[in-house]
């Protein structure tokens, strides 16, 4: 068990030091950074005194080694639009990012567990899997090749602007939150139905669910069962989906002008506040990599196999 | 076989359809200045926002009076041109490297194989973002950060394949007869995955576009007055009370070109008997996760 924690664990220090060496090579790649992280219309003067300020005039491999220490630390650039610690800015919007992606996380479950179920009823009834009758399948395709934001636009077009129904933009209140879950469900619903529908009827091809119905267990009981057997894949993706769902909320929260994280950074961007982009980029690329280590222990923990396993491939 | 007796003797399938929808969508694209009724940046600011039909624009007009029609038929070219290209550079990248990493193993195979991890552990979107915003917006810089993306996918598939072929008795005849490693790659190991790679590109063309769409939505891809559907989706978002068709109808032109492009895909990864693999591999990287080395 610990060489798998280490093994893991080096492998998320491997990538967070991939990332921040990216943001860093990135911020660099322009040239001067100072001229960045400078309010829109500052003198050359002021640029350069921003630039001694945050330490952009020593040498590359010494601003490397702080950028680190910074960047651990959360230490950024102030933002030109609030005034304030860029990370501060950040952070203070995080409960609305993770109350929308707690929300569309569940949804996604249940839609696909009915995904899953209904195909796998289908299975027990003698149906062929992947006939017609599996429309369900059909649609998690179609929500497959649907971009994320025109599936945010269709649902404010019907039931925001036609019917009325549903705010289109903001947080105000719980109906706000309905449309944008949706939205970001959408895009974690397919990985997750096809690996539950895939591992169900997987286990009901098995023997013990013709010894079930051979002994008269009902269809529905012996369902159960197999659903139970098929928990583990479909966790691990549960897992992997909930590191990926930081990524959709940035197109998400922009559709619906969601006062989250991925809202801020698009904002920012529009405001050439680079300093608070650069703080949030590097705030969720940190976020998910670390995300993806703590769902991947908890596989571990979940399937004795995995952390017995050495690795590789 | 008989799956494949069926499949041969349904002519028209779902790989088919998308197929032919691909082939117009493309088709359109490159006939868009001989079909275009209208330039597709024209103004005519006398009869802005029109519905489909009215004075004379069949699809409408958007909030500046440009027409919708040759508007859409421009729009597909900067999504099709950047995946394309970005399909083109990951997939040369990634195979190169998987020949190289299956065939020589070793320390090289270790390393590429950690870098591709690393890759995959970082989300492909915020990275986009990232390198877009302080890397400069250009259309290459687009095309390289989306085959920055997607390398990793051909160069998995491409590595385990070889790894499987090297050990084949006709490439250890090859290497018994002499011939040199470059050879071997190129003239062996090569036509073995080209199926494997067709595939993955035709599945790694519809994540492509979704991504050049989504930053394009977002405002990093494509700039105004550019005609591009993921921008097009954007322009109209605000006027869905008034003039519902200027987001909605490029957003279904985008629909058409992402189904059809899985459609084939699929359809092919069925056919050439690749076990699903390709799809398997891309869903992770349009994902993004690090489930791999476990």
């Amino acid at each position: 068990m610990l060489r798998f924690v280490l093994r893991r664990l080096g492998l998320t220090l491997v990538a967070v030091w991939g990332a921040l060496s990216a943001v860093f090579l990135v911020l660099h790649s322009s040239g001067n950074p100072a001229v960045m992280m400078a309010p829109v219309g500052a003198s050359e003067e002021q640029i350069a005194a921003l630039g001694r300020a945050l330490g952009y005039d020593r040498p590359l491999a010494e601003q490397y080694v702080t950028f680190f220490g910074d960047a651990l630390r959360g230490q950024f650039p102030d933002s030109l639009t609030f005034q304030q610690p860029a990370l501060t800015v950040v952070t203070d919007r995080l409960p609305a990012t993770l109350t929308l992606a707690a929300t569309a996380l569940v949804l996604a479950c249940v839609v696909a567990a009915a995904v899953g179920l209904w195909s796998g009823a289908g299975v027990l009834r003698g149906r062929r899997p992947g006939a017609a009758r599996e429309w369900p399948m059909g649609l998690v395709f179609l929500a497959q090749s649907v971009p994320g934001f025109f599936i945010g636009v269709l649902l404010v077009w019907i039931f925001g602007v036609r019917l009325q129904w549903l705010p289109t933009s903001g947080a105000s209140g719980a109906g706000a939150l309905v449309l944008p879950a949706i939205t970001l469900a959408c895009g974690v619903v397919p990985p997750l139905a096809r690996v539950f529908r895939n591992s169900l009827t997987g286990e009901l091809a098995r023997p013990y669910t013709r010894t079930g119905l051979a002994l008269g267990m009902r269809r529905g009981r012996v369902l159960r069962h197999a659903a139970h057997g098929s928990m583990l894949p479909t966790v691990t993706v549960l897992g992997l989906e909930a590191g990926a769902l930081l990524g959709g909320t940035v197109i998400v929260e922009n559709v619906f002008s969601w006062p989250g994280v991925g809202q801020l950074v698009i904002t920012a961007l529009q405001n050439e506040d680079y300093p608070l982009v650069l703080a949030d980029l590097t705030f969720l690329i940190t976020a998910f990599v670390v995300v993806n280590l703590v769902v991947d222990l908890l596989y571990g923990v979940l399937d004795p196999r995995v952390r017995h396993s050495n690795g590789g491939h | 076989m008989k799956t494949d007796t069926s499949t041969r003797r349904r002519r028209f399938n779902a790989g088919t359809a998308g197929a032919v929808v691909l082939g117009i969508i493309v088709l359109l694209t490159l006939l868009a200045p001989v079909l275009a009724p209208h330039d597709p940046l024209a103004q005519d600011l006398a009869h802005t926002n029109a519905a489909p039909g009215e004075h004379g624009y069949l699809l409408g007009t958007d909030q500046l009076g440009r027409d919708l029609l040759s508007r859409l038929l421009y729009g597909a070219q900067t999504p099709l041109l950047v995946g394309v290209l970005a399909v083109l550079c990951g997939g040369v990248f990634g195979t190169a490297l998987g020949l190289l990493s299956g065939y020589a193993r070793g320390w090289a195979d270790q390393l590429l194989s950690r870098l591709a991890d690393i890759q995959l552990a970082l989300p492909a979107i915020l990275l986009a973002l990232l390198i877009l915003t302080f890397g400069g917006q250009s259309t290459a810089v687009l095309v390289l950060v989306i085959a920055l993306t997607g390398w990793p996918a051909y160069f998995r598939l491409v590595r385990s394949r070889v790894l499987a072929l090297r050990t084949s008795a006709y490439v250890e005849a090859s290497r018994l007869q002499g011939a040199p490693a470059h050879w071997i790659i190129l003239r062996d190991l090569l036509p073995g995955v080209r199926g494997l790679i067709a595939v993955t590109a035709t599945l790694d063309l519809s994540r492509a576009v979704l991504m050049e769409a989504g930053l394009s939505y977002l405002g990093l891809g494509a700039q105004a007055p550019a005609a591009d559907w993921g921008l097009m989706v954007a322009e109209g978002q605000g006027r869905l009370l008034s003039s519902w068709w200027i987001a909605v109808l490029p957003g279904l032109c985008l629909v058409a070109l992402v189904i059809s492009a899985n459609l084939l895909g699929e359809h092919l990864s069925r056919r050439k008997d690749t076990g699903g693999e390709p799809r398997r591999a891309l869903s992770r990287i349009s994902r993004t996760r690090t489930r791999s080395a476990a």
